[in-house]
C-alpha cells in the first residue's frame, strides 16, 4: 500500500459518504450510519496516510488528469502530514459522535447535512495536502461553502441565518486577501505549484505577508477579525461545531505556516512583532469575552479565539527568532505552536462534544439554566472535566505541555529583541500568556460548576439522561489522548522536531534532539534542568495513595448528610451562585476593557416588607465591534443612501450625469 | 461647408427656443436635411461615391420617416406642449451659446489648425445641445428631438474627421436610429394612453 492508494481510498470513502447519504435521503437512519461511518473510515485512512508519511518520508504524486494552470500535485511533507493527523483524529472522533448526535436531525434534512459534513471533512483534508495555488483556493472555498451551509442548517432560527451570513461575508473578505497573497507570489515564481513559489522582492513581499496574515487570520478568528466565530460555531450542529472549532480554523494556521515558513522566507522582525501583537490581543480578549458568556457553545467559540492567540504567540515568536538568526529557538517556538494546534483540536472538540451531549438531553445552551448534571451524566462530566483541565493548561494534561513550551519560547524572546521597548514588551507577553491561562481556568471553573455541580437551576435538567455509548466513546478517546499527550509528550515532540526541521536546517534538529535547548526540558541530560510529566504524575499518584492510606489508617470516619442550612428556609435553585455572579469580580477588574453596562429592573410589591422581584442584566461592550464593524456597517448604509439619492429615477438626471462626465472628459483631455 | 455648419448651429439654437412640439419636429427635419447636404458636400470634396448613398439614406430616414412618424404622433397628442421645462427658453439659449463657445474653445486647444474646424466644433456643440435638451425638457417628443440632435452631431463628427465611414457601418447606424425612434414613438404613445400626458416627469414614480 503506497501513499497514492491510501489517499485515493480516503477520497473515495468520503465521496461514497456524500453520494450514499444523498441517495438514502428518504431513510435517515441509513444515511446517518452510511455517511458518518464512511467519514470515520476516511478520517482513519487520513491518519494512516499521516503515519505513512512519518515512517516513509515525504510523499508526492501528480493528481491523475489534474491540470489546472499546470499539473496539480498532492504533496504530503511532514507539515501536511501533521495536519492530516490532526484532522484525521478529530474527524474520526466527531464522525462516531455524529452517528448518535444526528438522531436529533431525523426528518430535519439529515441526508443533506450528512453529505455536507463528509464533503466538509474531505475538503479540509484536500486543503492541507494539495500543492497548487488554484487547487488550494478551490478546496478552500469548498470548505467555506460546505461549512456555511452547515452553519445555516437550522435556518428556521433567524439567529442562525444571520450567523451564517456574517460568516459568509467575513470569510469572503478573507479569501480575497488569500488570493491576493498567492497572486503576489505567482509572477515572481512563474508557476502555480507550491514547490516553485517564491517571494517577490521589496515591499511586495511585505504586502504578501500582510495579505496572508489578514486572509488566513480571518479564518483563524484572530481579533479583530473574529466576529463571525462566536456567531457561527454555536449555530452549527454540535459535531460540526467540534470540527469547525477544533480543526477548520487550524487549516488557516496551516496556510500561515506555509507562507511564513516556506514561501516568504525569513522576514524582518516587524512581521513577528505584528503577529505577536495580534496574538496577545486575541488570547487575552478572547478569554475575557469567553468569561462573560452564558451560552456554552458561544463561550467555547470565544475560547477558540483565545487558543488561536496562543498558537499565534508561538508562531510570532518563531518569526522573531528566525529574523534574529536563531533557528534553534525558532524551531522550538514553531513546535510549541504546532503542538498547541493538535492539543486545541483535541480538547476543544472534546469540550464541544460534552456541551453537545448536555444540549441534546436538556435542550438548552444557557448554563444559567443547568446544574447538578454530574449525578445524571457522570461520564460526560468526567470527560468534560478532562477537557476543561486541559484547556486551562493544567498539568498533567496536554494543554500544559504546549503552553509550557510556548512559555519557554517566550522566555527567550527578550534576548532576541533589540532595544528596551522590545525587551519589555516581550516580558509583558509572557505575563499576558500567564494571565490568559489563569482566566481560562477561572472560566472553566465557572462552566463546569454551572453545568455539572450544585442543584438543578431549572426544569431543563429534570429529564436529563447520560449520553449514549456512541457519544461517550469518542469523548473518552479524546480525553485519553489529552492524558497520554500530557504525560508522555516526548514522542510527539520528536515528530514535531522532524516537522519543523526542514525549515530551519539540520542544526536546530540536532539541538532539539539533544534536549538542552530550553530552560527546563522534558528530556534527561538537559544542562539547565529537566522535567518529566510521567514522573510528576507518578509522584502525584504516590502522594495521593499515601494520603488515602493515611486517611484509612488514622482518619476518623464521620459523615453527615443534609441540606445546606439557609436560615431555616428550604434552599432552592434561586439561592445558587450564578454564572453572572461568578464572573462579576473579573468583569469589575477588567471594566476598562469590557465596559459592562448593568441593567437592573426592580418590580416593587405593594407590601413593602415582602418580596420584590429584581431582574439583573449585564451587557458588555465588544470594543472592536464598536470601533470597526459598527462604523463600517453604518458607513456602508450611509453610502447606500447617498447612492440612492443619485438614483432619483429621473432619466433626464441620468443623461445629465453622462453630459457632465462628457464635458469633464473633453475639458480634461485638452488640459485646459 | 461653413454655411452648412452655421445653419446647423442656428437649427440647434432654434430648438432651444421652441415650446411647440410640431415646430420642434419641423426644425429637426430641416436640421437633418442640412446634415444630409453636408454629407453630400463632403462626398463631393472627397470624391467618394458611397457618401451620396449615405446622404440619400439620411434624407429618407432622418428627414423622411422619423419626422413623419413624429408628426403623426404630435397630431395625436393634442394640446401637449413643453409647458414647464427645467430650464426655460432664455436660459436654454444661453446654455446653447455657452456650448458653442465651449466646443470652439475645446477644438482650438485639442486640434489646433485642423482643416474642418467649423464642422468638428459644430458637431460637438450639437451633441452638447442635444444632451441639454434631453435633460431639461419634460415632453417625451422633445427628448426624442434632443436625441436625434445628438445623433446628428455624432454623424457630423464622423463625417468631418474620417472622410466618410464605410457604407455597411452607416447602414447599421441608420437602422439603429430607426429602431430606436420606433420604440420611443410607441412608448410615447403608450405613455399618452396610460397617463393622459407625455410629461416624462411622472415616470419618477416608477422608482421604488
Amino acid at each position: 500500500m503506497d501513499f497514492f492508494h491510501l489517499y485515493t481510498a480516503m477520497a473515495a470513502a468520503f465521496a461514497l459518504a456524500v453520494a450514499g447519504s444523498l441517495a438514502a435521503k428518504a431513510r435517515p437512519a441509513v444515511a446517518n450510519w452510511l455517511a458518518h461511518g464512511l467519514s470515520a473510515a476516511g478520517s482513519l485512512l487520513a491518519l494512516a496516510g499521516a503515519a505513512f508519511v512519518f515512517s516513509a518520508g515525504p510523499q508526492e504524486f501528480a493528481l491523475p488528469g489534474g491540470t489546472l494552470f499546470g499539473t496539480v500535485t498532492v504533496r504530503a511533507d511532514y507539515l501536511a502530514a501533521f495536519f492530516l493527523a490532526v484532522i484525521g483524529t478529530v474527524g474520526a472522533a466527531a464522525s462516531v459522535y455524529a452517528v448518535a448526535y444526528s438522531r436529533e436531525y431525523y426528518g430535519r434534512r439529515l441526508g443533506s447535512m450528512a453529505a455536507l459534513y463528509a464533503a466538509f471533512l474531505l475538503s479540509m483534508l484536500v486543503v492541507v495536502t494539495v500543492s497548487h495555488v488554484v487547487a488550494f483556493i478551490v478546496a478552500w472555498e469548498l470548505m467555506t461553502v460546505t461549512s456555511f451551509l452547515l452553519v445555516a442548517h437550522e435556518r428556521e432560527k433567524a439567529a442562525n441565518s444571520r450567523a451564517a451570513y456574517v460568516y459568509f461575508v467575513m470569510t469572503h473578505i478573507g479569501t480575497a486577501f488569500i488570493m491576493a497573497a498567492f497572486l503576489l507570489l505567482v509572477p515572481s515564481s512563474g508557476s502555480m505549484a507550491f514547490a516553485d513559489l517564491k517571494a517577490p522582492a521589496g515591499w511586495l513581499r511585505d504586502a504578501a505577508f500582510l495579505c496572508a496574515l489578514i486572509g488566513f487570520g480571518t479564518k483563524a478568528g484572530i481579533i479583530p477579525l473574529h466576529v463571525w466565530l462566536p456567531e457561527a460555531h454555536p449555530a452549527a450542529p454540535t459535531h460540526v461545531s467540534a470540527v469547525m472549532s477544533g480543526v477548520m480554523i487550524k487549516t488557516a494556521i496551516y496556510g500561515m505556516a506555509r507562507f511564513y515558513l516556506e514561501f516568504l522566507g525569513t522576514g524582518p522582525a516587524w512581521w513577528g512583532a505584528a503577529v505577536l501583537i495580534v496574538a496577545a490581543l486575541s488570547s487575552v480578549l478572547g478569554v475575557l469575552y469567553a468569561l462573560m458568556q452564558h451560552d456554552v457553545k458561544r463561550l467555547l467559540a470565544y475560547h477558540s479565539v483565545e487558543n488561536i492567540g496562543i498558537i499565534q504567540l508561538g508562531m510570532g515568536g518563531g518569526l522573531v527568532f528566525a529574523s534574529a538568526g536563531l533557528p534553534g529557538l525558532a524551531g522550538l517556538a514553531w513546535a510549541a505552536a504546532l503542538f498547541h494546534v493538535l492539543n486545541h483540536a483535541i480538547f476543544k472538540s472534546l469540550l464541544f462534544m460534552g456541551a453537545g451531549a448536555v444540549l441534546q438531553t436538556t435542550h438548552t445552551r444557557d448554563i444559567e439554566h443547568l446544574g447538578g448534571l454530574i449525578r445524571f451524566m457522570p461520564y460526560t462530566a468526567a470527560f468534560f472535566l478532562a477537557g476543561a483541565v486541559a484547556i486551562s493548561g493544567l498539568p498533567p494534561l496536554n494543554g500544559f505541555v504546549s503552553e509550557w513550551l510556548t512559555f519557554q519560547a517566550l522566555f527567550a524572546l527578550p534576548a532576541a529583541l533589540a532595544g528596551l521597548t522590545g525587551k519589555l514588551s516581550a516580558a509583558v507577553l509572557v505575563s499576558l500568556l500567564g494571565l490568559t491561562g489563569a482566566l481560562a481556568a477561572a472560566c472553566f471553573v465557572k462552566v463546569f460548576a454551572m453545568i455539572f455541580l450544585a442543584k438543578p437551576r431549572s426544569a431543563h435538567v429534570a429529564a436529563a439522561r447520560e449520553a449514549s455509548g456512541l457519544m461517550l466513546a469518542p469523548m473518552g478517546f479524546l480525553a485519553a489522548l489529552c492524558l497520554i499527550l500530557g504525560v508522555l509528550p516526548v514522542p510527539l515532540l520528536g515528530l514535531l522536531t522532524r516537522t519543523v526541521a526542514p525549515f530551519f536546517g539540520e542544526a536546530p534538529a540536532a539541538t532539539l534532539a539533544a534536549g538542552d535547548w530550553y530552560a527546563v526540558g522534558f528530556k534527561a541530560g538537559a544542562t539547565t534542568g529537566t522535567m518529566s510529566p510521567a514522573a510528576l504524575v507518578a509522584l502525584l499518584l504516590a502522594g495521593a495513595l499515601a494520603a488515602a492510606a493515611g486517611y484509612r489508617l488514622y482518619g476518623r470516619a464521620g459523615r453527615t448528610a443534609g441540606e445546606t442550612w439557609t436560615c431555616g428556609i428550604v434552599p432552592n435553585a434561586r439561592m445558587e451562585y450564578t454564572a453572572t455572579g461568578f464572573a462579576e469580580p473579573i468583569r469589575r477588574a477588567f471594566g476598562a476593557i469590557l465596559l459592562p453596562k448593568p441593567d437592573v429592573v426592580v418590580e416593587r410589591d405593594p407590601h413593602r416588607y415582602f418580596g420584590r422581584r429584581m431582574v439583573f442584566h449585564v451587557k458588555i461592550t465588544y470594543v472592536f465591534t464598536e470601533l470597526i464593524y459598527r462604523p463600517a456597517s453604518r458607513g456602508t448604509v450611509a453610502l447606500a443612501h447617498f447612492m440612492k439619492r443619485l438614483q432619483t429615477g429621473s432619466v433626464q438626471l441620468y443623461v445629465g450625469y453622462i453630459m457632465a462626465v462628457t464635458i469633464a472628459v473633453l475639458v480634461w483631455s485638452t488640459r485646459w | 461647408m461653413e454655411i452648412l455648419a452655421v445653419l446647423l448651429l442656428i437649427s440647434a439654437f432654434l430648438l432651444t427656443r421652441t415650446t411647440r412640439l410640431a415646430t420642434a419636429v419641423h426644425i429637426l427635419l430641416a436640421q437633418s436635411a442640412v446634415v444630409a447636404a453636408a454629407c453630400a458636400v463632403a462626398g463631393w470634396q472627397a470624391g467618394e461615391m458611397h457618401m451620396f448613398a449615405a446622404a440619400l439614406l439620411t434624407v429618407v430616414v432622418k428627414a423622411g420617416l422619423i419626422p413623419y412618424a413624429l408628426l403623426r404622433l404630435v397630431r395625436l397628442l393634442k394640446r401637449e406642449r413643453e409647458v414647464n421645462p427645467v430650464v426655460g427658453p432664455n436660459g436654454s439659449s444661453l446654455a446653447a451659446v455657452a456650448a458653442m463657445v465651449l466646443s470652439y474653445g475645446l477644438i482650438e486647444r485639442a486640434l489646433p489648425a485642423v482643416v474642418s474646424r467649423d464642422a468638428v466644433a459644430t458637431a460637438v456643440a450639437l451633441v452638447l445641445i442635444g444632451l441639454f435638451l434631453i435633460i431639461t425638457r419634460r415632453q417625451a417628443i422633445m427628448q426624442i428631438v434632443g436625441l436625434i440632435t445628438v445623433e446628428n452631431g455624432l454623424y457630423l463628427l464622423g463625417l468631418s474627421t474620417t472622410r466618410g465611414l464605410p457604407l455597411i457601418i452607416e447602414l447599421g447606424i441608420f437602422f439603429d436610429v430607426l429602431v430606436m425612434v420606433t420604440v420611443m414613438v410607441i412608448l410615447t404613445f403608450r405613455l399618452k394612453r396610460s397617463f393622459q400626458t407625455t410629461d416624462t416627469s411622472i415616470l419618477k414614480r416608477l422608482k421604488g
